[in-house]
This record gives structure tokens, C-alpha cells and sequence, in this order.
């Protein structure tokens, strides 16, 4: 039935027409055909419709190269797929943490040692030795052999090889650490922190490695952050980027928080930033506790900045124009509000 | 005639990923002039939905759809435009858009951005006659005349009008059941 008056339909006259083809006289014929005609007069609106939609469908077309977003999207898929089918020891096991305590117990030798008596012990010492920083202690730093310097954040370890006689230099870290690396392209610097591996020549980066979480963050340089099951599994790290190892997946973020190095550089900057989340930068500058006796101070706006500043000092100036008081009692503080 | 939503999503679930590379195809540039409705901004859009892939296939595992992929892809799209929007601070942009648009009203309907529809256009020009798609193409794209066109390819103009009429007319019998009114 259809069919029988398709037929009927002149469709190169419709395209003439939809096609601006027409000369004036035409036009107006063919204007006064549809409009007796409301058959035919619905036909030729929605081929006007269907160019309109096949002209956007080139549009589309022509603007989006699906290819393209393809293997960008796929990329990032391949990372996230390959690192969810590695079988990975989780991060800082029990058994792990247990492992490297009793290495680090093993190997701890005595702080302050000469140099002189470092070389006539050379053959006799073990090859690595270790330093760690109790929770409340921040900015401890060690001089590696290599003229490396690290600086621990409270509550970390570094178990680091005395003369760095082989092929590379290796450390092991636990907790959180700022590393600047000399410069020997030949000799890589190589840390072990959990289950991840992080490889440099020569550069500068922070590295924070907690409950099953690594990070590092990279100041200057290149650096390779890898798992050390697989060590194709990696993303490479340059000035500025912030990469993550959360469980067994690796990912490159960024990371926006000025205060990310404040327990290293000792400088907060604290913009509108509630109080409570002041105290969290504070916590990790100065590795304190703070909390609160009441929980309406929390929200209040601070917008100020401390340089190396002693940590009685930033506690009176975050309290004082609030009318605020603070108790303090070994790590532990607690601020109040002034009872009048 | 809605897609087998239960298929696509299970192969994708199970980590199939050509299946998933096929939605992507199929969808991708219709989702990115969606969002573009919203973000006017090309890049921005594309993001946006290559974004909205990516968490797809993460997420797969635990994805729940109680509507058809179709509805979740345009309204996942439609959620984070505006979520682009509120972060760029076009407040009232954005408000205006909360206020007039639920999401339902804005999902596309009778529109290229219809799946159906881009596929049909696609697969009509791809089947129609080599000389008769270049004909539709210089004019429709390219915006030629009819007498530009005979010249060109060396063709009479008669020759022009009756490709177009025959691309004009296979474009509307597969459209028919999509777009506009059933007269054919």
C-alpha cells in the first residue's frame, strides 16, 4: 500500500526544491502543490528534517574522531586492566612489616661513627644500616654514600646500603621521606617501598608510603614509579607530577595541596582553609594530635602563613584573634574556646 | 526497538572489551554533541565523555542499570556537564539548566543524537551508489549547485536531479520509522 504511492512521489523534484534549486516560478508552483496537498506536504517537511539530521550527522562527524578518543580511552583502560589481573603482595603485610623490622633491628649500628673508623670497619660491617625517626620527630636527615640526602618525616624508616658498591644504588623505605639523589646516570637509585618500586638517576621527590598506599610527588627530575613484582608496570614521573600506587593500581595525578611538603620545607599556607583541616596540615608539619573540645570551632576560617615556625607560636597565632586556647601535653593538643 | 541493553552490559562485565570498544563507536561522538549542548566546549565535552567511559569500564563490575545503557550513558553525561558546569562557576547557567531540565526532558528524542538515527544516516550514505553518495555529499557537505556538480563530474544536471531524488528518497525510507511522520 505503501508502495503504491511511493511511487507516485517525485523525489527529485523534492530535493530540487529542499535544494534551493528551483527558479522563482517553479517554487511557487510546486508551494501551491503542497499546500493542496497535505500528503505531500508532509513528506517533503520531514525529508527537510532528514537532511537536517543528515547534515548533523556529518557535522558530528567531521568534529569528533572516534579513533582517536578511542586509544586515548583504551590507554588509560590498559594500564588500570593489566594492573588489575597482577597478582600483587599486598602492601605492608603484617609479614612484610614484620620482615623489614627485623632487618632494620638487625642491622641498626650506632649513629656517629667517623669516617676514619667508617673505612677500618668497611670489610667488617654489615652492608646496610638504617635510620628511623620516632613519631614526633620530623626533618631527621641522613647523607647517603653517595652524597644523597634524605629526610625522614616522623615515624619512618630508611634502610639504605653503606658504600653503594654494586651496580645500583638501593634503599628501602617505610613511612614517608623526602629524597634529593646526586646525579650518577651510571649507578640508579632504586627504593624499595612496599610492594613498589621507584627508580631515578638523579632528581628530587617526596615519597609517602602508608596503609597500602604510595605516593610521590617529584620537585625535580625524572623518576620511574613501578611495581616491583612487574617492573613494566610503571608510570614515568617528571617535575611537578604526582603519582599513586593504591593497592596494585598505578596512576599519575595531581596533586594540588601547597602544604603536600610543609614537614619538610616547614612553610603552611592555609587560604579560608577550616581550622580542622589546618590542624591535619599541622599534624603532619609538626607531628602533633590535635583536637578539638568543641566542635563549632572546627569550621572557622583560618588565611595565614607560617615559615619555620616554632610550634607554640603557630598555636598562639591560630588562637589568639579567635579568642581560642590551647592545652598542650607531649604530642597531644587540644583546642578550646575561651570560656568567659 | 530498544537494544539488548542485558547483553552489551554482561560481555562488557565479564571485561569484554571489543564489545565495550563497539558502545564506545557507537555512541561516542553522539554523547560528545550532547555534552557540548551543555559545556560549549569541543575538548570539554570530549573529556567529558571519554571520562565517563573509562569509570564505565572500571566500574563495571558493580554497575547496576535499571534503565537502558542508552538512558545511562545520556544521563551520566548530562550529570557530569553540569557538574563541569558548577565547577567553571557558571551558576546561572547552570541553575537555569536544573530548573528547565530534568534530565529525562533532555535526553534526545527525534534527534541525530539518537544512536538509531546516526547509524542509520551512516550506513544510507555508505549504501547508496558510489556517484550518487559523491552527488549527495557535493551538494548537501560541500554545498555545491547542481550545475557546479554536472561540471565537475562531467554529467548533465538531469543526471544530478535524479541521484538526488533517489538519496533523498532511500534517506527517507529508512528514516521513516525514526523521524517524522509514517506517509510513505
Amino acid at each position: 500500500m505503501k508502495e503504491n504511492t511511493s511511487h507516485k512521489i517525485e523525489w527529485e523534484i523534492i530535493s530540487k526544491y529542499l535544494s534551493g534549486e528551483m527558479s522563482a516560478e517553479e517554487k511557487l508552483a510546486f508551494e501551491k502543490l503542497i499546500d493542496s496537498n497535505p500528503e505531500y506536504a508532509e513528506i517533503v517537511s520531514a525529508s527537510d528534517k532528514d537532511l537536517g539530521l543528515i547534515q548533523e550527522v556529518n557535522e558530528i562527524q567531521q568534529q569528533f574522531n572516534v579513533d582517536a578518543a578511542w586509544s586515548e580511552v583504551k590507554s588509560n583502560l590498559s594500564d588500570f586492566k593489566k594492573a588489575n589481573t597482577t597478582k600483587i603482595i599486598p602492601l605492608f603485610s603484617l609479614q612484610n612489616t614484620k620482615k623489614l623490622v627485623q632487618i632494620a633491628a638487625m642491622l641498626i649500628i650506632a649513629v656517629g661513627l667517623g669516617l676514619a673508623s667508617y673505612h677500618i670497619y668497611n670489610d667488617k660491617l654489615a652492608p646496610y644500616q638504617s635510620i628511623s625517626s620516632e613519631l614526633n620527630e620530623s626533618g631527621k636527615s641522613i647523607t647517603l654514600a653517595d652524597g644523597s640526602i634524605v629526610t625522614l618525616n616522623g615515624k619512618s624508616e630508611l634502610v639504605y646500603e653503606r658504600s653503594f658498591a654494586g651496580k645500583e644504588r638501593r634503599v628501602k623505605l617505610t613511612g614517608e621521606a623526602f629524597f634529593s639523589i646526586a646525579k650518577n646516570p651510571a649507578k640508579p637509585f632504586i627504593i624499595s617501598v612496599g610492594n613498589a618500586e621507584i627508580k631515578v638517576l638523579g632528581t628530587s621527590f617526596n615519597v609517602n608510603a602508608s596503609n597500602k598506599h604510595v605516593e610521590v610527588l617529584v620537585e625535580s627530575g625524572k623518576v620511574q614509579f613501578s611495581l616491583a613484582k612487574e617492573p613494566d608496570n610503571k608510570i614515568i614521573l617528571e617535575k611537578g607530577d604526582f603519582g599513586v600506587l593504591q593497592e596494585d593500581f598505578l596512576e599519575k595525578r595531581t596533586q594540588n595541596d601547597e602544604n603536600y611538603l610543609s614537614w619538610k620545607t616547614q612553610l603552611m599556607v592555609f587560604k579560608a582553609m577550616s581550622l580542622q583541616d589546618v590542624a591535619k596540615v599541622i599534624n603532619r608539619t609538626y607531628q602533633v594530635n590535635i583536637q578539638f573540645n568543641d566542635t563549632a570551632i572546627q569550621n572557622l576560617p583560618i588565611t595565614t602563613s607560617f615559615n619555620k615556625t616554632p610550634l607554640n607560636d603557630v598555636l598562639e597565632n591560630l588562637c589568639r584573634p579567635h579568642n581560642l586556647t590551647y592545652e598542650k601535653s607531649g604530642s597531644q593538643i587540644t583546642i578550646k574556646k575561651e570560656l568567659k | 526497538m530498544p537494544e539488548d541493553t542485558d547483553t552489551i552490559l554482561k560481555h562488557i562485565q565479564r571485561g569484554n572489551l571489543q564489545e565495550f570498544e563497539k558502545l564506545f563507536r557507537a555512541y561516542y561522538p553522539l554523547l560528545c554533541h550532547y555534552a557540548l549542548r551543555f559545556v560549549k566546549d569541543t575538548n570539554q565535552a570530549e573529556e567529558i565523555v571519554q571520562e565517563l567511559f573509562c569509570q564505565l569500564w572500571e566500574n563495571r563490575k558493580d554497575l547496576k542499570i535499571h534503565t537502558s545503557l542508552k538512558a545511562y550513558l545520556y544521563k551520566a553525561t548530562y550529570f557530569n556537564s553540569l557538574q563541569v558546569l558548577r565547577k567553571r562557576g557558571v551558576k546561572t547557567q547552570y541553575e537555569k539548566y536544573i530548573k528547565n531540565n530534568k534530565p529525562e526532558s533532555s535526553l534526545p528524542i527525534d534527534s541525530v543524537e539518537e544512536k538509531e538515527i546516526y547509524n542509520i544516516v551512516q550506513k544510507t550514505l555508505a549504501n547508496l551508489p558510489d556517484r550518487c553518495s559523491k552527488i549527495f555529499k557535493m551538494s548537501r557537505f560541500e554545498g555545491l549547485k547542481y550545475q557546479e556538480i554536472a561540471d565537475k563530474l562531467s554529467i548533465s544536471v538531469k543526471t544530478v536531479e535524479a541521484n538526488m531524488g533517489k538519496a533523498l528518497k532511500a534517506f527517507r525510507k529508512n528514516l521513516k520509522d525514526y523521524v517524522g511522520i509514517i506517509v510513505l
